[in-house]
Parts: structure tokens; C-alpha cells; sequence
């Protein structure tokens, strides 16, 4: 069953890190150090999506500002090897979700939208996130987890939730962050959904999950996330390379589907 | 670089099929990671009051296979626990006897953990505590086992001044705690993740009292591989990390 094979690729694209994270990581000689890092282990790019939390689940508007300013102070240190997500709170409204999308994606040149806890995926205030989306032409990543029956659910994203967001809205392309929290229930549930993909981001490396997702998604729609520095990147990396799945799936988790969802 | 695994299953896990339920399935996987042999308990034992035919059958199971040791389970909800513990010591192939409160039904805080931990110290042998052996998030929403706390462990700790046990499962915020209420356990990594593991959970208990546990088949082997394997951390410590720390350890 298990194919462990000395598969390693040389260039590898995390869709899901924090290089800053409350705080930690915000100096240049910090950046500098994990570029190295993560060169060393052989990475390419990656997906900077801010310190979404460090104002708390609903940042305003001056606040969302500063995560995505030092978002963009990040990918200006890395010179091209971070490649930054707006970070947005849906609740702020249209007016100015468009105004910051516009701010980041059309004037710094960040390449997608990154959602946490301010709302549900299924919630109304996330038509204005959509079609900012649709103006730039960019993926949304939308935290998810299992929720079942917590009660946090009315701000906390369960994979059927993001799932129904990408159903409403087939031509903005959805990102579902953490398969390990969205399990086996999120995948089942993420199938027939051409426009979502899967990162394979948080919690511990649970098997079972990466060759569960491919099997029933296709390869082409899981993508390799860590959630840096949450996680350890060897360990992330070593999920993918780890699980039973083909020598090509692995390439495409790894870097090809990052690089064809974003352009790179 | 050589691994000794502190942390493998075999046996059948209730909620899906996982990867090996055979020994010889196990060394496969093992091999084809790069390690060379570990403690290994039996899955099974994990939720039956006296789980003693099954340890005695992961034992003979284990006879003769260079590097495997047997880590069988002791449920002390059992009134005949001592019985059980006997039997198992009399093996000179057990090293050391795992506890796992939150599987057995019992309580970190009941006498016989610290009864049940000098006996098994007493006779020569270390004691490993499981902690957790799933994120309770991703438990079957009817049956979720909560984590042993650490406070808990460190209280137990220091009821069996001779005893330095392997605790395993815990995050790195549990194991901060746990190394500022006690100095005398070693960790595996198996629920440690950050940027640079080692290189973090080193500052709370030391380079020489972590050890390689891959949790495997419920993880992936591999991954835990690489966080050792590929860590930044100097060839020595490494090294330590990946076995020679647990072989220090099962020798004492």
C-alpha cells in the first residue's frame, strides 16, 4: 500500500504560508533567514497570505491595510519569491473590499485573495469578495475546517460551505484551504467542483488523506500548502512525497497546479 | 542516517483501514523510509481491558525480528492489572510497557499510574506515555479522546522520583508547559510541528531528550522522516534525534 519513494522535486510552490505571524518574521533579517530556509529544501515560491489573525477574526479597514502593507513589504524583501494574497474582511462591505483588492492586486501586484474568520463562506457579505475576484481575475482562499455542530460555524468555514460558495459562483476559481481539517467529509463533499481546488495545509500529516484527495478530485485539483510557520516544511513537503500517489501527481501537487493557478 | 521508530502501530484502527496491520507490512514501510526498526504496539490493544492475548501476540510476533521491540499496551481500569503487568515483564523482549489513559478509560491522576510506573521501573524496564494518538479535532464526532493534560503528567512525573518516561503526543504549547512544571521526560515530535521543529521544541527540553516517533501507519512515515532528516539542525543532534536517543534510552 504504501509507496515510499526518494521522489523529491527542485522546485516547489507552498500556496499557503505566514511568513509574518503575529508579528514573528516581520524583520528583514527574518525574511532573509526563511528564504534561505526554504531555498535550501528547495522552493520557488511562495504564497505569502499575511498575519490574517494579528488584529483579531474581523480586521477594519486601516488594519486590513497593515497585514496587506506588510504583505507587500514581504514580497518586496523576497524579490519575487514571495508572491503575496489580499488579505479581506467580507464585512467591510463592497465598497471596501473593492477599494483594497484594487490597492493590492491591481497596484502591488499580489495575485489572489485570502479570507480567514471574519464570516462563513456562505454568507451574503461574500458577493463583493467574489466579484472583486472576477475583476482581477484571481483565486479566493478560503479557510475551511470540519465543523459539524460547533457553533462557531457562523463565522468558521466547514468545506461544504466553501464548497457551496464555489458552486454560486463557477467562474471565480476557490482555493479550500487545509485538507487535513477538511478530511474526508470536505473532499467528498469538493467533487464535481471543477473551479475548487485543495491545498494541502494544516494540522499534522494525517494519511491517508493526499491520495484520498487525488483519487477523488484528480490530481489536478490538490495543491501542496504548508501553513508555515505553523508547520514544518520537510514535513509538509514529505506528506506529498510520502503518500501513495504517482511520481506525476506529486509533481503536480508540488508545483504544477500552483504555477497553472497563478500564472507563474 | 539510521531511525529507530519510538512510535509505530500494527493492528486495525475502528474508524477506516490504515496501512499495515502485520509486522512484516510495517518493517516493509519502514525500510522503505529509511528506518531500521522501532517499538511497535498493537492498535487492538488500545481499547481492550485486559489486552493481554494481544501483547503476547505482538510479542511472539516480534521474537527474532533485529530491531523490533515490542511496546505492549497496560490498561489499568483493569482490577487485575497487576496480573497483566506481570505477565508482560516476565518477557525479556519488553523494554518497555506504553500506558495510554485516554484509550484504556482510566485517569492520569489514578494511584495505580504511579503504582503500575514503579513496578514497571522497578523491574528494569521505561515507561511511555501516549498522550494523544489522534488531533481530537479529526476524531469520529461520537468518540473524541481528549489529550492528556500536562499538568496531569507532570503531577504523575513526580510521584515516581526514578522514572524518566517517554511522553508522546503532545503540540509544542503542551510540551512548553509540561518542561516548565518538569525536567524529567523525553518527547517524540509526532504532534510537534513548526518552522524548524527541532530547532524549537530543542529550547524547551534539549536536543538530547527528543526522539523519532513517526506515528505511523495514522501518519504519514515520511513526513516525520523528513522533519528529522531535513532539519537544520547539525549531523549530530540529527543523529541523536533520529535513534541514538531512544537506543540511550531502552538501555538504561
Amino acid at each position: 500500500m504504501f509507496q515510499n519513494r526518494a521522489f523529491y522535486p527542485l522546485s516547489i510552490i507552498d500556496i499557503h504560508t505566514h511568513p509574518v505571524f503575529f508579528g514573528e518574521g516581520s524583520k528583514p533579517a527574518e525574511t532573509r533567514h526563511q528564504i534561505k530556509d526554504a531555498k535550501r529544501l528547495g522552493f520557488i515560491h511562495m504564497i505569502s497570505l499575511g498575519d490574517v489573525l494579528k488584529f483579531g477574526r474581523t480586521p477594519d479597514r486601516k488594519q486590513t491595510r497593515i497585514i496587506n502593507d506588510e504583505t507587500a513589504e514581504v514580497m518586496k524583501r523576497g524579490k519575487g519569491f514571495f508572491i503575496g494574497f489580499c488579505a479581506l474582511n467580507p464585512l467591510l462591505g463592497e465598497k471596501a473590499v473593492m477599494e483594497e483588492a484594487d490597492r493590492c492586486i491591481g497596484g502591488m501586484g499580489f495575485k489572489g485573495i485570502k479570507l480567514e474568520l471574519s464570516c462563513n463562506a456562505q454568507d451574503p457579505a461574500m458577493a463583493g469578495i467574489m466579484r472583486a475576484a472576477r475583476r482581477h481575475g484571481v483565486p479566493v482562499l478560503q479557510h475551511s475546517w470540519s465543523q459539524l455542530y460547533k457553533r462557531t460555524r457562523s463565522f468558521h468555514s466547514d468545506p461544504e460551505d466553501t464548497c457551496a460558495l464555489a458552486r454560486r459562483w463557477p467562474d471565480v476559481r476557490i482555493i479550500m484551504a487545509h485538507l487535513t481539517g477538511c478530511g474526508h467529509r470536505g473532499i467528498r463533499a469538493a467533487r464535481g467542483l471543477d473551479n475548487l481546488v485543495v491545498d494541502t495545509s494544516g494540522a499534522g500529516p494525517e494519511a491517508g488523506l493526499v491520495e484520498y484527495a487525488v483519487e477523488q478530485l484528480g490530481e489536478h485539483r490538490v495543491l501542496y500548502g504548508s501553513d508555515l510557520p505553523i508547520r514544518d516544511l520537510p514535513t509538509a513537503v514529505g506528506r506529498i512525497t510520502g503518500s501513495p500517489i504517482s511520481d506525476r501527481a506529486k509533481q503536480r501537487l508540488l508545483h504544477d497546479n500552483a504555477a497553472e493557478l497563478l500564472g507563474l | 542516517m539510521n531511525f529507530y521508530d519510538t512510535n509505530a502501530w500494527v493492528g486495525n484502527w475502528p474508524f477506516e483501514p490504515v496501512g499495515h496491520d502485520d509486522i512484516s507490512a510495517l518493517r516493509k514501510h519502514w525500510k522503505s523510509a529509511g528506518v531500521s526498526g522501532g517499538l511497535v504496539s498493537s492498535l487492538d490493544a488500545l481499547w481492550l481491558l485486559n489486552p493481554t492475548a494481544v501483547n503476547t501476540a505482538l510479542i511472539t510476533a516480534t521474537r527474532r525480528l533485529a530491531g523490533v521491540d515490542p511496546l505492549p499496551i497496560l490498561n489499568l481500569l483493569d482490577p487485575a492489572w497487576e496480573e497483566q503487568l506481570g505477565h508482560l515483564l516476565e518477557s525479556q523482549a519488553v523494554k518497555a510497557v506504553r500506558l495510554a489513559p485516554g484509550y484504556g478509560g482510566w485517569k492520569m491522576n489514578d494511584r495505580r499510574a504511579v503504582e503500575a510506573a514503579k513496578h514497571i521501573i522497578a523491574r528494569g524496564r521505561q515507561v511511555v506515555l501516549t498522550a494523544r494518538l489522534v488531533d481530537e479535532r479529526h476524531g469520529h464526532p461520537t468518540f473524541k479522546v481528549k489529550p492528556v493534560a500536562a499538568k496531569a503528567i507532570a503531577r504523575w512525573i513526580e510521584r515516581v522520583p526514578e522514572m524518566t518516561p517517554l511522553v508522546q503526543g503532545l503540540s509544542r504549547w503542551e510540551l512548553e508547559e509540561l518542561a516548565k512544571l518538569s525536567d524529567r521526560f523525553l518527547t517524540d515530535l509526532s504532534f510537534n510541528e513548526w518552522a524548524d521543529t527541532i530547532g524549537v521544541i530543542a529550547k524547551s527540553v534539549g536536543h538530547d531528550r527528543i526522539v523519532f516517533g513517526s506515528l505511523t501507519p495514522l501518519h504519514v512515515l515520511q513526513a516525520h522522516v523528513n522533519k528529522v532528516s531535513q532539519s537544520p539542525a547539525t549531523l549530530a543532534r540529527r543523529r541523536a534525534v533520529a535513534a541514538g536517543n531512544a537506543l540511550k534510552f531502552l538501555s538504561k
